[in-house]
């Protein structure tokens, strides 16, 4: 399904790349090479999210943020910085950002992120008590997880881990939206750290099944579906 | 330097100057105090010398009068005739009634002087006089409605009046370029100083980082200003030198990886083969991401030691915190044959920077998995009121001759060069040490070596 896209963005090799990716996946992105335009844009154009550089020529895009959401604008952003530091981030995020995604990034992470954001918007705030995808269910009150009618034993941390890629099911999940979702960590603790868990949540679920769940994306994450 | 719009001429600009007004401000005063003195000084003088001339007129009327009183008018008559004619400095006049002149040295009498006033002063034509003069008057009525004036000439107070009035103008106007010329000396001795103070920072401005104010060590206001700027250019001075350390070193070490990657790009270029050339684009990918981890961290670290991210310091549960960091590693120690065990032996909460400590404590555990050995122990304890988070090994650990140089940034121990990493692990470790007011240290305890990170608890 096609979403339509804004993006602001005065580098136009990052751009072409994004708009290319948007495109690819069904997305229509429209291209703002400067602040003024693309708040006019934002403000006018009904976009189902907006991917906003946070170094504009002429204006921040900080300042973009503020003046859309002063202008009662609720679509969700992505601020994209080549300023990584932790603090450039919580900045980024206190100012009224969705998301903060630090240059350069892969294109996967980018998506998964914004497919996160406009599937969030879209849901409400329906509180939900049982997941399921498959024949997998997890019931949130009781805390059990089934596997068809095989009650399956999760830690803690490994039961948190298997309810956010069930809110997120068919989505792809990357890496760093796990350590952020799961564990609450916004910093980098070292490539397979992340790997480890999700085999071992695989071995527990998908152990002895013909249709595994966990299916692992190539350069981007994880997505559960059949 | 701002020009001035060229509306406004030279002398505008030379009003506004702060000599001009600084000496026109002493001149003024001078002016003003000056003024204030002579005027008070001619004053007291006047009434002095008025009262002696009251003195002297009505003392001559007083004693006519008891003439008259004691010894009758023809004594009188005769009094006045003498003083007429012993007195030539005096005035007498005496009439009757009607005004008609009895005697005197006066033609008539004055409409101006009333027979019972006050003293006063006036000018009057003496008979035989060709011009008026000044007398001092005290005038009186006698007994049947006659009239007696007595007056004495003033001429001797009006002259020392002038006197008196004419030394101090002059003692005034002689001021004047004496004050002036302590102005300008007091202009130019603050002058000096400043002109000192400029210089340097003009000197420090194009690029002298190392020229420092003169100081003489005597502790006003110059020499504090000196002191305070002093200071500041010693600091940014530590901060240039540090600037210039940190890119030196990075250009050397971003030069090497960037070869390599060059090389191996170069390679490619050489090659049809369609393995090869996926295997160099790999190649170049990792290479890049390693850059960008070591140009990530080597911003942290400067940012951490220009003191900023401290006001997100927040108090943070230490063990809870070490047992979700064992957690997340724990499947993966496990993975590679090792363990990891977490132990809190006191529970401590402190001030921390949430992220960047538990970046600091990914690189401790980072680093034992790619160099050390046997079980690994992340723990928590106190020691003297101080938080101490320690990670342990069976490992070799790092010499001790060696650690000053597995602090350097993008320092990499020749044992270290085989594997994959920036260098950048443990210098960010003691940086982040550091900005909670702590320090990082090894301590090695029988055949295990730990890397300890000492925070300040705050309590």
């Amino acid at each position: 399904m096609g979403r339509k896209i804004l993006l602001v963005e005065d580098d136009r090799t990052t751009a072409d790349f994004i708009l290319k990716g948007l495109a690819e996946h069904g997305h229509v992105g429209d291209h703002s090479g400067n602040g003024r335009d693309g708040l006019f844009l934002a403000i006018d154009g009904g976009y189902d999210a907006i991917i906003l550089d946070r170094m504009l020529p002429g204006m921040d895009g900080l300042a973009i943020l503020g003046a859309l959401r002063a202008a009662g604008v609720e679509t969700p952003v992505i601020l994209l910085s080549a300023l990584g530091s932790v603090d450039d981030r919580v900045t980024g995020l206190t100012a009224g950002s969705d998301d903060y995604l630090v240059k350069p990034f892969a294109f996967a992470e980018l998506l998964a992120r914004l497919e996160l954001l406009m599937r969030r918007r879209g849901h409400g705030t329906v509180v939900e008590t049982v997941l399921a995808c498959g024949s997998l269910r997890m019931d949130l009150l009781r805390r059990e997880v089934r596997r068809d009618e095989r009650t399956i034993d999760l830690q803690p941390r490994e039961f948190r881990l298997l309810e956010y890629l069930l809110r997120h099911a068919g989505q792809v999940v990357t890496r760093t939206m796990l350590l952020e979702g799961v564990w609450d960590y916004h910093f980098d603790p070292g490539t397979n750290v992340i790997d480890v868990h999700i085999s071992r949540l695989r071995r527990k679920i998908d152990t002895d099944i013909d249709v595994p769940l966990i299916q692992t994306v190539r350069g981007a994450g994880y997505r559960l579906g059949e | 330097m701002s020009d001035s719009p060229a509306t406004r001429g030279a002398g505008a600009r030379w009003l506004r100057s702060s000599h001009v007004r600084f000496i026109g401000l002493i001149l003024a005063l001078e002016l003003l105090f000056g003024g204030a003195l002579m005027l008070s000084i001619t004053q007291l003088v006047r009434a002095d010398l008025d009262a002696a001339d009251r003195a002297i007129a009505t003392e001559a009327r007083d004693t006519l009068l008891s003439i008259a009183r004691e010894e009758g008018d023809a004594a009188l008559l005769s009094a006045v005739t003498a003083r007429m004619d012993d007195d030539e400095d005096g005035v007498v006049l005496l009439v009757t009634a009607q005004g008609q002149r009895i005697a005197g040295n006066l033609a008539a009498w004055p409409p101006n002087i009333a027979a019972t006033g006050p003293w006063m002063k006036a000018s009057l034509y003496r008979i035989g006089d060709a011009a008026p003069v000044q007398f001092g008057i005290a005038a009186a009525r006698l007994p049947g409605g006659r009239r007696l004036l007595v007056g004495d000439q003033t001429d001797a107070s009006d002259q020392i009046r002038e006197t008196v009035e004419g030394a101090l103008l002059t003692a005034l106007l002689l001021a004047l370029p004496l004050a002036i010329v302590g102005a300008w000396l007091a202009v130019n001795i603050i002058d000096r100083r400043i002109a000192k103070i400029a210089a340097t920072a003009a000197g420090v401005g194009a690029g002298d980082i190392g020229r420092r104010v003169p100081l003489d060590g005597s502790g006003d206001s110059f020499d504090t200003l000196g002191r305070a700027i002093n200071a500041m250019l010693d600091r940014i001075g530590g901060l240039l030198a540090e600037l210039r350390a940190v890119t030196d070193s990075m250009a050397h070490d971003l030069r090497s990886p960037l070869t390599r990657m060059r090389a191996r790009i170069d390679r490619a270029k050489e090659t049809d083969d369609p393995a090869a050339l996926r295997a160099a684009i790999e190649g170049v990918s990792r290479e890049a991401e390693a850059l960008l981890a070591m140009l990530t961290s080597a911003l942290e670290i400067s940012r951490m030691e220009a003191g900023i991210g401290h006001d997100r310091l927040t108090r943070t549960d230490l063990g809870a915190m070490l047992v979700d960091l064992g957690e997340l590693y724990e499947p993966l120690v496990e993975e590679q044959g090792r363990a990891l065990t977490v132990s809190i032996t006191a529970p401590v909460s402190a001030p921390v920077h949430r992220e960047l400590l538990g970046q600091a404590l990914s690189n401790l555990i980072d680093n034992a998995l790619k160099y050390g050995a046997g079980v690994m122990t992340l723990s928590l304890g106190t020691d003297a009121g101080v938080a101490v988070i320690s990670l342990s090994d069976e490992g070799p650990g790092i010499a001790p001759a060696r650690e000053a140089e597995a602090l350097r940034r993008f320092g990499r121990l020749d044992s270290a060069r085989g594997i994959a990493g920036a260098g950048l692990g443990l210098s960010l470790v003691a940086a982040v040490a550091r900005m909670h007011g702590g320090m990082l240290r090894f301590v090695r305890r029988g055949d295990r070596f730990a890397v300890e990170i000492l925070i300040a608890s705050g309590d």
